[in-house]
């Protein structure tokens, strides 16, 4: 034990590049303690233990379990900083453990799509198209806009889990196991509805058409081009499931505004210029450099940033987050699998409020 | 090894509500309560506070206590640290966890374990003169009802039923 605990201290106060001294000083213990623990001479209590993980931003578990030990067997494709930042890596397999168990709690079939591969747009359009039009039928959905794509998919049991990640650049990831089925993770931190939805869906993509690509831990990214064409793939996938083609034909040929389109199919302002860009209709550059310049008059110069969306954007009220999962959470704590300790910090509550949202939960339910 | 209980978040929300801390004293003390409880977010201040004032808090400190912690977690990881913390230090400090968590129970009974829940603690303040039928019977019903406590309908039936033997008085 004081050898896995050893491991993963160094493992992890590495990883945010802090010295022995400044995490002695921010856990609040002297550095020779921690160069104790370190060398495997003493065994820290809990407490010590607790106070060094809060501090290393993971888990009592993350420092007493051995790399990877423990945790589901999923493969991941993601963005190259998940390899390098640990407690990242370590709360993706944490929220794995717990959507997996929470769905065996419930007993809810896990799903993941079909996969055919597909490595490049070029050739395979009308082949991405159609297969972005089965995943909608899938989904129950015809040629109409998506109300709600988190609960569409959510509802045939894809595991999806929208976090709010200081990570810069990074909008999500997703995993997959034979047997547990498929995650994605999207990450909110100040990232628009628009762009969290594009991601889902993107994530989707790469579920169906990379799946042989996904690794034990994550892939090294292969060389620029290949990572560029199959990101293209992607996000050719998600632009085609959000918004079908001939309902984008359709939606056109009625009106050409371009705050209109975006507001039908509920996507951003750039979905819609992608697409009139690719049907040979627009100049992209010239297009997006137009509405930016639009913008900046609207707005008293205040410029049109990348990160932002065109007014009016997608309500964060209409889009709450982790439905499904909460579903479960409560769902699970109804037939006592799940302790109400557990409950309370997956819904970020206390334990008092947890039994009074349960309470007149039950109240206003259907016998 | 210690003697004594200690109380898991469900028992000491419940006792907090009760108030019937100088009984439980009497009869079960010491009390402990495990540092990763007292340390969690999922407290409300004054909990926290009536846990101070009435618990030892106790910390995994062997590693046999790291591998129950580990292990409980494998069986049933939709237990919290703190849940797990509590029955590991119950399993290998030899105390009684008191809880009134399913789950909870549910583990204590498969690493034998002993344990007692809320409803047998009202019980046995009836065997020990402390509080009356129509009294404890009061309090059940009001931590389900004021306070929220989940209890199934037909466990407090029977409960109800078993205190029938004390009479009314």
């Amino acid at each position: 034990m004081k050898e896995i605990i050893a491991a993963n201290l160094i493992r992890y106060r590495k990883s945010l590049g802090l010295s022995q001294e400044q995490l002695a000083e921010q856990a609040g213990v002297t550095r020779q303690s921690i160069n104790n623990y370190e060398n495997a001479k003493t065994l820290p209590d809990s407490k010590i233990l607790s106070a060094l993980a809060t501090t290393l931003g993971i888990t009592l578990d993350d420092l007493l379990r051995s790399q990877g030990e423990g945790l589901p067997n999923f493969r991941f494709r993601a963005h190259v900083s998940f390899n390098t930042n640990a407690q990242f890596a370590a709360q993706v397999l944490r929220m794995l453990q717990t959507y997996n168990a929470l769905e065996q709690a419930v007993g809810l079939p896990t799903y993941t799509p079909e996969s055919t591969p597909c490595y490049q747009v070029e050739g395979n359009e009308k082949r991405i198209q159609a297969i972005a039009a089965l995943f909608r039928h899938r989904l129950g959905l015809g040629d109409a806009p998506i109300t709600n794509l988190f609960h569409s998919v959510g509802e045939i049991g894809l595991k999806v889990l929208r976090q709010p990640i200081p990570i810069k650049n990074f909008f999500g990831l997703s995993a997959c196991s034979d047997i547990e089925g498929a995650f994605v993770l999207v990450n909110t931190h100040n990232i628009t509805i628009e762009r969290q939805l594009f991601t889902l869906a993107h994530e989707i993509g790469h579920l169906i058409f990379h799946r042989v690509e996904y690794q034990d831990t994550l892939i090294e990214e292969g060389n620029k081009q290949e990572e560029t064409t199959r990101e293209h793939v992607a996000d050719y996938f998600a632009s085609h499931l959000l918004v079908p083609q001939a309902e984008f034909e359709q939606m056109y040929a009625l009106t050409q505004d371009i705050v209109k389109l975006k507001r039908h199919f509920r996507v951003s302002y750039l979905v819609i210029l992608n697409r009139l860009a690719e049907m040979g209709i627009i100049d992209l550059a010239k297009e997006k450099a137009k509405i930016c310049g639009i913008y900046k008059k609207q707005h008293d110069g205040a410029a049109l940033q990348n990160s932002m969306e065109l007014p009016p954007t997608l309500s964060a009220k209409e889009y709450p987050e982790n439905e499904h999962y909460e579903y479960l959470i409560w769902q699970s704590l109804k037939i006592g699998k799940i302790s109400e300790m557990k409950a309370a910090e997956l819904l970020n509550l206390t334990v008092e409020k947890l039994r009074v949202h349960r309470q007149e939960n039950e109240v206003y339910a259907v016998a | 090894m210690l003697n004594g209980t200690i109380l898991d978040a469900t028992a000491l929300i419940d006792f907090c509500w009760l108030n019937e801390w100088g009984w439980l004293q009497q009869h079960y003390s010491p009390l402990y309560i495990a540092q990763e409880l007292l340390d969690s977010d999922q407290l409300e201040p004054s909990t926290r506070q009536a846990a101070n004032q009435y618990l030892t808090p106790l910390t995994l400190s062997t590693v046999k206590m790291f591998a129950s912690f580990l292990e409980f977690n494998v069986r049933s990881p939709l237990l919290s640290v703190a849940d797990r913390s509590t029955i590991a230090i119950a399993r290998h400090q030899l105390l009684i966890c008191a809880s009134d968590d399913g789950l909870v129970v549910e583990t204590c009974k498969a690493y034998n374990i002993a344990y007692t829940r809320t409803l047998r603690l009202l019980a046995e303040m009836l065997n020990t003169g402390h509080k009356t039928v129509i009294e404890v019977t009061t309090m059940a019903d009001t931590l389900i009802k004021e306070r929220g406590k989940h209890i199934s309908p037909r466990v407090l039936a029977d409960w109800k039923i078993s205190l029938q033997k004390y009479g009314m008085s």
